[in-house]
């Protein structure tokens, strides 16, 4: 009997994991759909932020098992299929900084908002060096600085914000979680 | 919380599986950007792009519903902002455009006695498909946007894309119902074009800066700053006459003298846009009574035989 439980909860705990990774993956997805959206203010085009660079931050470093390497990639990837821009370039740069980020993520995360404000400039600054790197690898040309640190500047200073959106959706997810595993008597 | 997420961040990149999985897809990545290293082939992976516009373009204009109100916000609010100073200007405008029809009327007239005269057979009729841009890359890598409009509306590749003020870009690749335009400051974008009032030949070539540079300019010809600058058609893909921009010098990092195009179009903030599809020729059509020309081609030429004009004699 406790055997069937454990294989059950087990099943569940697996069920859970992949419904509980899509939170995170769509949540890059609308970021993605966000950040090649057509949106002018006042005639001028704003150097739309990364959103989807702030999903894979921001679960890197409170959930990494949500954000594996492989959605990193398939993020990337996508973007730069919608984008029309050198396909490999943006998850290349992103799994660049995923690394390095995940493997410093003690010196960032539970030490206050403003640290982990830091964590997060400084993965957009190694993206942006990574996506760089990789677009005068590819068009044998040099990358327009300006508009990268645009980018870059926009990207870091919308994080508190969405990163606070984030934040809102796992906790909501995590509830959802919580509440399912009680309305089937399941011990994960 | 955030302690525990850390420790498990350690962990699950100690992981074996981990390591192997993050070398693996850069791995992919890097292998990905090499192969479209040979710039000889631009339209590398062309069928999943299209796959994927097609996909892309109905979710964009999904997204596009609350966003674009959004916008539509900015630019009211944007509208209003020094409204009288607007309308002063707005009225100057006027009143030069008024003198410029009256000569454009003018001279059309004139153009079309000229071609009655010399009995010129004109260009190729244009039709006009109009659009929404959805989705639109304006990053350091790409100059390109996402059109909800594709094969299925008889959009096909190469067709000029414009807005009503001048050209945007050409169409480079399409699904069924989606279509992806490069525009001209694209650094794979390559323009010919014609310096109005010169007839002087150039290449409008993008660089993936604002404004596109004038390269292959005609031997011994200095652009001036103003000069208005046109498609020449000479490619044979986009109809020769389509308003670009203006001619602007600028000073190259090495001190020479460049030249750059300031587009009409203001390739930043695109909204609706043009696709002008030209007609395809129509075959002259065969007079039934006229006879049928004859195939002499080897397999043919043993039916017929030559006259026996000997037997007659």
């Amino acid at each position: 009997m406790s055997q069937g439980v454990t294989r059950l909860s087990s099943v569940a705990a697996q069920v859970g994991l992949v419904a509980w990774i899509g939170v995170p993956t769509l949540a890059s997805l609308i970021g993605l759909l966000i950040y090649v959206a057509p949106i002018h203010m006042f005639g001028v085009s704003i150097p739309m932020p990364l959103f989807p660079l702030m999903a894979i931050f921001f679960w890197a470093m409170a959930r990494p098992q949500l954000m594996p390497p492989f959605v990193v990639f398939a993020i990337g990837l996508i973007q730069d299929l919608i984008t029309g821009g050198p396909l490999g370039l943006w998850s290349f740069s992103y799994l660049c900084a995923y690394t390095i980020m995940t493997t410093q993520s003690d010196a960032f995360s539970g030490r206050g908002a403003g640290m982990l404000w830091a964590g997060f400039g400084l993965m957009v600054l190694l993206t942006m060096l990574a996506a760089a790197l990789a677009g005068m690898m590819v068009m044998g040309t040099k990358i327009d600085g300006y508009h990268l640190l645009a980018q870059g500047a926009s990207t870091f200073l919308v994080y508190p914000l969405a990163g606070r959106l984030y934040g809102r959706l796992q906790q909501t997810t995590q509830q959802a979680r919580r509440m399912y595993d009680i309305h089937h008597g399941l011990t994960l | 919380m955030a302690r525990r997420g850390s420790s498990g961040a350690m962990v699950w990149l100690r992981g074996f599986w981990a390591r192997v999985s993050i070398v693996l897809f850069i791995g992919i990545s890097v292998a990905l950007l090499l192969s479209q290293g040979n710039t000889d082939d631009p339209q590398s992976f062309t069928q999943v792009r299209v796959a994927a516009d097609d996909v892309a373009a109905p979710a964009m204009q999904a997204v596009d519903l609350p966003l674009g109100s959004f916008s539509g916000l900015g630019a009211w609010l944007s509208s209003n902002w020094k409204a009288a100073e607007r309308v002063r200007i707005l009225e100057a405008e006027n009143r030069a455009l008024r003198q410029w029809e009256s000569l454009s009327h003018a001279l059309h007239a004139k153009i079309l006695r000229y071609e009655q005269l010399l009995n010129m057979q004109g260009e190729p009729e244009v039709r006009v498909l109009s659009t929404r841009v959805v989705a639109e890359a304006h990053g350091p890598f790409v100059r390109s946007a996402l059109l909800r409009i594709g094969r299925s509306d008889g959009v096909s590749e190469g067709l000029a894309v414009v807005d009503p003020r001048g050209l945007i870009g050409r169409i480079v690749s399409v699904g069924k119902h989606s279509a992806r335009v490069l525009l001209v400051n694209d650094l794979n974008s390559r323009i010919p074009v014609v310096l109005q009032g010169s007839s002087v030949r150039a290449i409008l070539a993008g660089d993936n800066q604002r404004d596109p540079q004038l390269i292959y300019v005609g031997k011994g010809f200095v652009p001036k700053t103003g000069d208005r600058v046109s498609t020449s058609g000479d490619d044979g893909v986009l109809p020769s006459g389509i308003a670009i921009g203006e001619v602007v010098e600028v000073k190259n990092p090495d001190g020479s003298v460049g030249y750059r195009v300031q587009t009409y179009a203001n390739l930043s903030t695109m909204d609706f846009v043009q696709i002008l599809a030209r007609q395809p020729a129509v075959p002259p059509e065969l007079d039934p009574s006229e006879p049928e020309i004859e195939d002499l081609t080897p397999a043919n030429a043993g039916d017929t035989t030559a006259p026996d004009l000997g037997a007659e004699q």
